[in-house]
């Protein structure tokens, strides 16, 4: 995938220059693939971009406490994930009140969408976002990211049984979902 | 039901729309940096152009703690088919905090069993290593009240292929099927003896609890404080004919007799299960005894998700009504942000809920106050469980925000990472909690208003699988 363990420049220092020219590298390698992520959790390039620049900004934020570069994907990811969250939380407030005038999430039929993806990929899309959001993340970390069971149990802070059993309910409601939606 | 060719379908579906939608990204735009003498230790708001950023916090990663590690290799065995358990023993204290734990070990490579690890908590000894008998791997570990006595289920291995799996298109992906029919395989169930002064500390005896059959998938797992009852919620297995989508299935709890295997108490429900996105089902507490060893706390995930209390003397029957339910309203007390739950204990008298969670609005950065840094670790006495046991009257919330709330450890860095407290015990009183924080926090210890006691469980990989 397009989110790959790369060698980043080694943080830990002072913040200053350096430090804003290693995020602004970091930034370059690998924004377009976590708001890639983004936008499979949240349906929504613009609060993609958000969570993701959100990400960075905590980046540089803290350059000068990280010691392990190999962290800093890791902490990344999980910074966007972690990022999405919350923006979806914002989302469920917000849908809720927002229901009555027939808010409901990103409209995979827009002009823009039909454009941009075909139609089966939409109706997948659709009952993917109806998923919880346990069910969601985990397949967007096994699928999209095809993160191995452990990492993504390490990811989302569950066990890797628990992994198993969301995203074997995942797919059994996101199969059972579809077949509706055939029918 | 879903067919293993329909999960292969639905999974390459998931994937291909997943990278279609990731697809029409294909770049990002300008990073807004703050000037960099603006923003270091003040860990004020850089509102940026056109943006507002909400949150701004780091973690550190800590060193681990040094455990002192002795392994007493072969002090184990395993004895099959003896007698078992004797009589019920008396259970100690409640309000001590368990020092001994039994702990799965993963190892990094598919080709070894699962071991249980034995150890001591407060001195970082591990009394021993168990290996599962031949042909198994341990899947599953819960403790009783006396910090002495586990049960540990164990399943074939290696595992095997569902023989449908033929059926499934070699493109269906990277092993996926395989390692979730593992899920449904048969389990078989054994108490674990700890006994640190004996010369060998630990016991495996087999129990003759039925063998959990193929297909179905037990979703929680509690062992009464005495050690004398196990309860398991079954699931069937999506992949299974039992299996009806949401909504429809059956879920059953049961509690067995750990002397006879005699099923004791039988409640089901097609409306709701055990098994809890939002509950986290790992630390086990989806499902705990009360100390009286005659009331079982279950979370019911539904439509109107919940936390019931069951009376093991009552006949059993729908587990969607029996029993006291705790109000939604403690919960909600737990549930910070609506889609998350935090993690939430019973108390050992069965006196209160306890949870725990990185508050933001508590970091400085969302509403607390300003010098605050780091994220804290709060663990709030969510609601007092004042309901009667004897009438099965509901319970009462504490009012919120009035709850007691505990800022007991505050996280160096940020909440930006998924680090969901992962609760194991709590005091009678929910001042003090046994509970594993992600890195950078310590790991396992016993968290109190204002500091924590660290403890020592020697490396494994996934802390779920930990029983205190």
């Amino acid at each position: 995938m397009d989110i790959v363990d790369a060698d980043p420049r080694a943080p830990g220092g002072p913040l200053g220059a350096d430090a804003t020219e290693s995020v602004a590298a970091l930034y370059r390698a690998h924004a377009v693939g976590l708001i890639r992520l983004a936008i499979i959790m949240l349906g929504d390039r613009t609060a993609a971009e958000d969570v993701v620049q959100e990400a960075f900004l905590g980046l540089y934020r803290n350059w000068g406490e990280l010691s392990d570069p190999a962290r800093v994907l890791p902490y990344l990811r999980s910074a966007v994930l972690n990022g999405c969250r919350s923006a979806r939380r914002r989302e469920a407030r917000r849908d809720r009140r927002e229901r009555a005038h027939g808010w409901a999430g990103p409209d995979w039929n827009s002009a823009e969408y039909h454009v941009l993806l075909a139609e089966e990929h939409r109706a997948t899309l659709a009952a993917i976002r109806r998923l919880p959001g346990r069910q969601r993340e985990v397949l967007a970390l096994r699928f999209y990211l095809d993160m191995p069971e452990d990492q993504v149990a390490v990811a989302m802070g569950i066990s890797r049984g628990t992994v198993r059993s969301a995203t074997s309910r995942a797919l059994a409601a996101l199969a059972r979902m579809l077949r509706e939606g055939d029918q | 039901m879903i067919t293993m060719k329909d999960a292969a379908r639905t999974q390459e579906a998931a994937r291909a729309a997943m990278r279609a939608l990731a697809g029409t990204v294909s770049d990002a735009p300008p990073l807004e940096m703050p000037p960099p003498l603006d923003i270091p230790t003040s860990r004020r708001r850089w509102p940026g152009p056109g943006r507002r950023y909400r949150r701004a916090q780091w973690l550190v990663p800590l060193a681990a703690a040094a455990c002192v590690i002795a392994i007493a290799a072969g002090l184990v065995a395993v004895r099959r088919g003896q007698p078992a358990p004797a009589a019920p023993r008396p259970v100690p204290s409640a309000s001590a905090v368990p020092d001994y734990y039994v702990a799965l070990s993963h190892p990094p490579d598919t080709a070894t069993p699962n071991q249980v690890i034995v150890g001591n908590g407060a001195t970082g000894q591990v009394l021993a290593r168990v290996s599962p008998p031949a042909g198994t791997t341990f899947a599953g570990v819960a403790g009783a009240a006396d910090d002495r006595t586990f049960v540990v289920e164990a399943q074939r291995f290696p595992q095997p292929l569902p023989a449908t799996n033929a059926a499934v298109p070699k493109t269906a992906g990277d092993g996926y099927i395989a390692s979730d029919a593992a899920i449904a395989l048969p389990r078989t169930w054994y108490l674990l003896r700890v006994n640190p002064a004996a010369a060998t500390p630990a016991q495996l005896v087999r129990i003759p609890v039925p063998v959990t059959p193929a297909g179905q998938e037990v979703t929680a797992l509690a062992l009464s404080p005495d050690g004398s009852k196990l309860a398991l919620a079954i699931l069937p297995h999506p992949f299974t004919e039992g299996y009806l989508g949401v909504g429809g299935t059956l879920q059953l709890l049961r509690v067995y007799s750990v002397a006879t295997g005699a099923v004791l108490r039988t409640w089901s429900t097609t409306t709701g299960s055990i098994d809890s996105y939002d509950f986290t089902p790992d630390s086990g507490t989806t499902m705990s005894w009360l100390p009286d060893g005659n009331h079982l706390a279950v979370f019911i995930d539904s439509d109107s998700p919940g936390l019931r209390v069951l009376d093991i003397r009552s006949p059993g029957g729908d587990l969607a009504t029996a029993g006291a339910r705790l109000t939604t309203a403690t919960i909600a007390n737990c549930n910070q942000g609506g889609l998350y739950t935090a993690p939430l204990l019973l108390t050992p008298h069965g006196t209160a809920v306890v949870c725990a969670w990185y508050s933001e609005a508590d970091s400085g950065f969302g509403g607390g106050p300003e010098n605050t840094i780091g994220c804290p670790l709060t663990i709030v006495l969510a609601g007092i469980a004042d309901y009667s046991l004897s009438t099965a009257a509901a319970a009462t919330p504490l009012p919120w925000p009035a709850s007691r709330s505990l800022v007991s450890y505050r996280m160096p860095g940020h909440c930006a990472t998924p680090a969901r407290p992962q609760l194991a015990w709590s005091s009678p009183n929910g001042d003090e909690v046994l509970a594993y924080l992600p890195s950078p926090g310590p790991g396992w210890a016993v968290y109190r208003p204002g500091g924590y006691t660290r403890m020592h469980v020697t490396s494994v990989q996934d802390p779920h699988y930990v029983a205190w």
